[in-house]
Order: C-alpha cells, then sequence, then structure tokens
C-alpha cells in the first residue's frame, strides 16, 4: 500500500482542488478572525475556544469536493485500471484512496486550527478550556474527518461517473443537513428549562429554572439522537456548538463515529471488490 | 509449449447475454498473438477479465502458470496494458504521468523515464499537459505507461487507433524490437488486420465470445499460399505434367488443383492440351489474413 499512498501523494502535489481548498480554508480562517477580532471592542477578548472548533461545519464539504474530484478522476481518466492492472489489489485501491482522503481532511483543518492559534491567541486570547476536554473535542474532530472521508470514499469508489458522484456527496450532505435541522433539536431537548448566560470562555451555559413542558420524552429522544450522532454533520453540530461540551456525549460520538467508519468502509471495500471495471 | 497466457473455458455474462462462452486461448511465450474478432465479438472483455477489472462468471485463465485466485497479483505485476483508451492524467505531463506510474509499480525513478518518451516518440513535449496532447501522442503515452516496470507480457487493446502513418509504422517497429530484443509477449486486439499480418506470430479468432480458431503465422501462410487455381478434365494427365516440370501442386478436389509455383500459363495450357488435358477454369488464388478471417468468421456464422 506504501506504494499507491506515494503514488497518490504524488498526485496530490498537483491536485488543483487541493491547492483550491488550502486557500479556501486560510480565507475561511481569515474572514473568522477579522469578524471576532471586531467584537474584541464590544465583548472583550473572549479566547479561541470556541472559533477553533467552528471548521468542523465546513470540512465534509470540502472532504466531499475533494474525494468526488480526486477518486472520480481516476475514473474519468480510467486510471485506476493501471493500479489493478499492475497487481494492486482492490482492497488496498480502497483504503489507501480512503487514507489520502482522510489527510487531506486533517491537512485543512490543521492549516485552520493552526492560523486560529497563531493569529488568535494574540488578538483574542489563549485556549481556556481544559486541556483533557480540549483534547476529547480534537479527538472528536479528526473522528468526524474520517466518518465524512469514510462515506465520500465510498460513494466515490463506487460511481465510476465523477459527476453523479459530485451530485450524490452533496445531496447527502444536504440530507444530513436537513435531518440534522429538523431532528437536532428533540435530539438536544432536555426535562427542564434553562436560562442561558455565557461564561468567561464565551461558552453558553443554561442555569434550570423549570421543567420543560415540550419534552418529547426519553424514547423519541434517544432515536432523535441515535440519527443525530451517526451523522457527522450532526457530530460536527454539536462539537461546534456554543454550549458548554457534555464529555460523556463527547465520547459517544466518538464511539458512533468509528462504528460509522469500520462499517460503510467494510461495506464498500466488500462491494469494490466485487465490482465489473470498464 | 510454454504458455504465458491460457483460459480454461472462460466464460462471462452479463445479465442474459454471454460475452464470452467458454473461452479457450493460449499465448505461447514470445509470440505476438493476434486477436481478430468483429465488434461486440468480446475482445476487451476478454482483455479486462485477464487484467483483473472484471471476475470471469465461470472457467478459469492462468498467467505465467499461475491460476486466477490470491497469487494472481504478484504475477500481474509482470504485465502491462492498455484497454481500449490510454490511462492517463490529463492534468499532468507525459513525463509526470510516467513518475506516477513508477510510484503506482515502486520504481525508483531513473533516466529510463526520458529514454521510454523517446522509444515512444514523445522526445519534445516538455511542459506540455496531456490534455493539450493529440490523440495520437496519448497513445503514444499510453504505450510508455504500459512500458513501466519492464513488462514481459504486454496486452494492447486497439493499439494504433488515433495514429498517422508514421505513428503505425513506429510502433510496429517498437513492437517487433520489444519482441525480439527484450523477449516481450504481446497480446493485441486490432481491427487492422493488414497492419496485424505484418507483426504477429499467432493469430486467434473470437467470434460470439468463442475462440473460433488458432493459427501460426506460419501455417496460416501455408492456407494462403498464393496459387493458381485450375479445372481440369483429366487429372492424372496434368499431374504427370506438373511432375515432370517439378512444379508445386496439391489437389484440392476430383479436378481441381491448385499449382503454387511461379509458372507461365500459355506454356501450361499449351503443354496440357498435347496431353489432351483441357484446362476448363482458370483463377489466381491470394488468400490474405481478410479473406481468411472472413471465411472463417462467415462459416462460423452459418453453422
Amino acid at each position: 500500500m506504501y506504494k499507491l499512498l506515494n503514488a497518490g501523494f504524488y498526485r496530490l502535489k498537483k491536485e488543483k482542488i487541493f491547492w483550491c481548498l488550502v486557500v479556501i480554508t486560510i480565507l475561511i480562517a481569515g474572514s473568522t478572525l477579522f469578524n471576532q477580532i471586531q467584537h474584541v471592542q464590544t465583548w472583550g477578548k473572549t479566547g479561541i475556544d470556541q472559533i477553533l472548533i467552528n471548521y468542523t461545519n465546513w470540512i465534509g464539504i470540502f472532504i466531499a469536493l475533494f474525494t468526488s474530484t480526486f477518486i472520480g478522476t481516476e475514473y474519468a481518466n480510467g486510471t485506476i485500471r493501471n493500479k489493478i492492472i499492475v497487481g494492486h489489489s482492490r482492497v488496498k485501491i480502497y483504503v489507501s484512496n480512503l487514507i489520502i482522503s482522510i489527510v487531506v481532511g486533517t491537512i485543512l483543518e490543521l492549516i485552520y486550527m493552526l492560523l486560529i492559534c497563531v493569529i488568535g491567541i494574540l488578538a483574542l486570547g489563549s485556549i481556556a478550556m481544559p486541556a483533557k476536554e480540549f483534547a476529547i473535542i480534537l479527538v472528536n474532530i479528526f473522528m468526524i474527518i474520517i466518518a465524512y472521508s469514510s462515506i465520500f470514499s465510498f460513494i466515490a469508489l463506487l460511481c465510476t461517473n465523477i459527476t453523479m458522484t459530485t451530485v450524490i456527496s452533496f445531496i447527502l450532505l444536504l440530507v444530513m443537513f436537513v435531518v440534522n435541522n429538523l431532528l437536532g433539536p428533540t435530539a438536544s431537548a432536555d426535562r427542564y428549562s434553562y436560562n442561558i448566560t455565557a461564561n468567561e470562555r464565551g461558552e453558553l451555559v443554561k442555569e434550570i429554572t423549570g421543567i420543560n413542558q415540550n419534552y418529547p420524552g426519553d424514547t423519541k429522544k434517544k432515536i432523535c439522537q441515535a440519527i443525530v450522532y451517526s451523522m457527522p454533520l450532526g457530530q460536527a453540530d454539536i462539537i461546534s456548538s456554543k454550549f458548554e461540551k457534555d464529555i460523556n456525549e463527547l465520547y459517544v460520538l466518538i464511539i458512533y463515529a468509528v462504528i460509522e467508519s469500520v462499517v460503510i468502509t467494510a461495506v464498500g471495500i466488500y462491494v469494490f471488490r466485487k465490482k465489473d471495471l470498464k | 509449449m510454454e504458455y504465458i497466457l491460457e483460459t480454461q473455458n472462460l466464460c462471462k455474462y452479463y445479465k442474459k447475454n454471454k460475452v464470452l462462452n467458454d473461452l479457450n486461448i493460449h499465448v505461447p511465450k514470445g509470440a505476438i498473438y493476434g486477436l481478430i474478432g468483429k465488434n461486440g465479438a468480446g475482445k476487451t472483455t476478454l482483455i479486462r477479465v485477464i487484467c483483473g477489472l472484471q471476475r470471469p462468471s465461470k472457467g478459469n485463465y492462468c498467467i505465467y502458470e499461475t491460476e486466477n485466485g490470491k497469487k494472481i497479483n504478484y504475477v500481474r505485476k509482470r504485465i502491462g496494458a492498455i484497454i481500449e483508451t490510454p490511462s492517463i492524467y490529463f492534468d499532468m505531463t507525459a513525463e509526470e504521468n510516467l513518475k506516477e506510474q513508477y510510484k503506482v509499480i515502486g520504481l525508483p525513478i531513473d533516466d529510463n523515464l526520458k529514454e521510454l518518451l523517446s522509444t515512444v516518440g514523445l522526445k519534445n513535449v516538455d511542459k506540455k499537459k496531456v490534455k493539450d496532447f493529440s490523440l495520437g501522442m496519448k497513445q503514444r503515452l499510453g504505450i510508455a505507461i504500459a512500458l513501466v516496470g519492464h513488462p514481459d507480457f504486454l496486452i494492447l487493446d486497439e493499439p494504433i487507433n488515433g495514429l498517422d502513418p508514421e505513428g503505425i509504422i513506429e510502433i510496429r517497429e517498437l513492437i517487433l524490437k520489444l519482441n525480439k530484443e527484450n523477449g516481450i509477449t504481446f497480446l493485441i486486439s486490432s481491427h487492422y488486420l493488414d497492419e496485424l499480418s505484418k507483426v504477429a506470430t499467432h493469430y486467434g479468432f473470437i467470434n460470439k465470445g468463442k475462440i473460433i480458431k488458432e493459427i501460426s503465422k506460419k501455417d496460416l501462410e501455408e492456407k494462403c499460399k498464393r496459387r493458381i487455381e485450375i479445372k481440369v478434365n483429366n487429372v492424372q494427365e496434368c499431374v504427370k505434367y506438373l511432375e515432370e516440370n517439378k512444379i508445386e501442386y496439391t489437389i484440392k478436389e476430383d479436378n481441381i488443383i491448385n499449382i503454387y509455383s511461379p509458372i507461365n500459363i500459355s506454356e501450361l495450357v499449351i503443354g496440357l492440351s498435347k496431353k489432351n488435358c483441357i484446362i476448363s477454369d482458370l483463377h489466381e488464388k491470394d488468400a490474405s489474413l481478410e479473406s481468411y478471417y472472413i471465411n472463417l468468421i462467415g462459416g462460423d456464422d452459418n453453422v
């Protein structure tokens, strides 16, 4: 697989879409910092905790775009044949493409975080959240990248048409967005009503004021939670929420992401091995 | 005889359509094997199955005496192939495409890269992206990519498509050179029978997913030898005359004789008439690969 990864990364260096995404990421980091710095006079230095993880809301779009074009090109040009003809197994081809997608997602995320850290710490203050919580969030972000990469690599490797791959990937993102919007409030509903204030880190904190009359019930909430947790977009939404994080929930998200990635990849490899390629 | 490629009752179905139908092919080591068949005969499907792009529905194939199974991928390292269209990255240059293939195979990039480009006639392409190449240039690059890793079995599906006459000659000479100097075995499928006849040492005729005939060039030439076919009323006298004059001949049927040696027709007619042997019909026959193929396929279609 080293040969396939070596070849893939060689190609990545010349891939226009990758460099476009790097530039877009830098622009997103820049505009985020600019907006936040504008509010320093009003709100004071709020630290970079929240803006550091906001990029998670974008990463799905970029992984979808990258994977559909990078892998889709292999089918469009027929170059996937070169790898099979010289004896590389279908499993290795699948996994190497998945790894490249994960690496690209990670690179983009790191570029964003690095820029936010370097410029943000000077202008807005440092990271205030506890180190353990920060570490778990980083793991969550990485797992979200893996989950997105698994899904979009699955689509790209099984759909031989680059246009269809891109369309299906973005339709899936849209579906996740709609489902998350519909089920998210139920998934995050609480038994109690709250008064919401901001803490010194800029996070929104809830203070109980009474019983929530609109609570959907435990069963309905759990079902909605399961659906939201199983979508990387839903996970990203929870991670980047302005509310104080529940550590236990973060661990659950990691487990969901791992299961999702493993299952999708296993099914993808199984189908790809049997696929007739033209 | 050692065979690089053998298939045993290879079948490939697409739903109800039997594209390969108990196909048995034998490609000898060191041969340039021409695979000839009309559109839809199963040539490209056969090549796709052998190259691992598709799984056979039934039957088996062996490459370098290794059966299609877990170990087949090891021997695939010795294969190069172009299937229908060259597999190249259009946003890269020729050199970058070759470097990519070097990395896929796991070979260090060396000076052979430039030599390879020169071999296929792509010397001065430098920074030009493949998307700006002509069809012929793309085809040449595809061949160069197939040659990366020094394969000893090359599978070429319509390799001269899109090439100009000069390019066709270059590719022909390249194939002959690689076969002679490097001992590379070729499996070439082509519609250009005339061109194929200039390179192939063996032929396989495929029709409706089956190999209907495999024949060496030598045997084919024997069957297609230029001859004069005469119909006579007295075969014995004719044979005597031909024997006396040391003229090569065969008796095709009761009163039809094929003459292979160059002869003077007038002398033949006069000589035979003196022996009361009258020629009632005379015509020259010169079977080419094309006519042999037409007769073969036509015959098969009529069965």
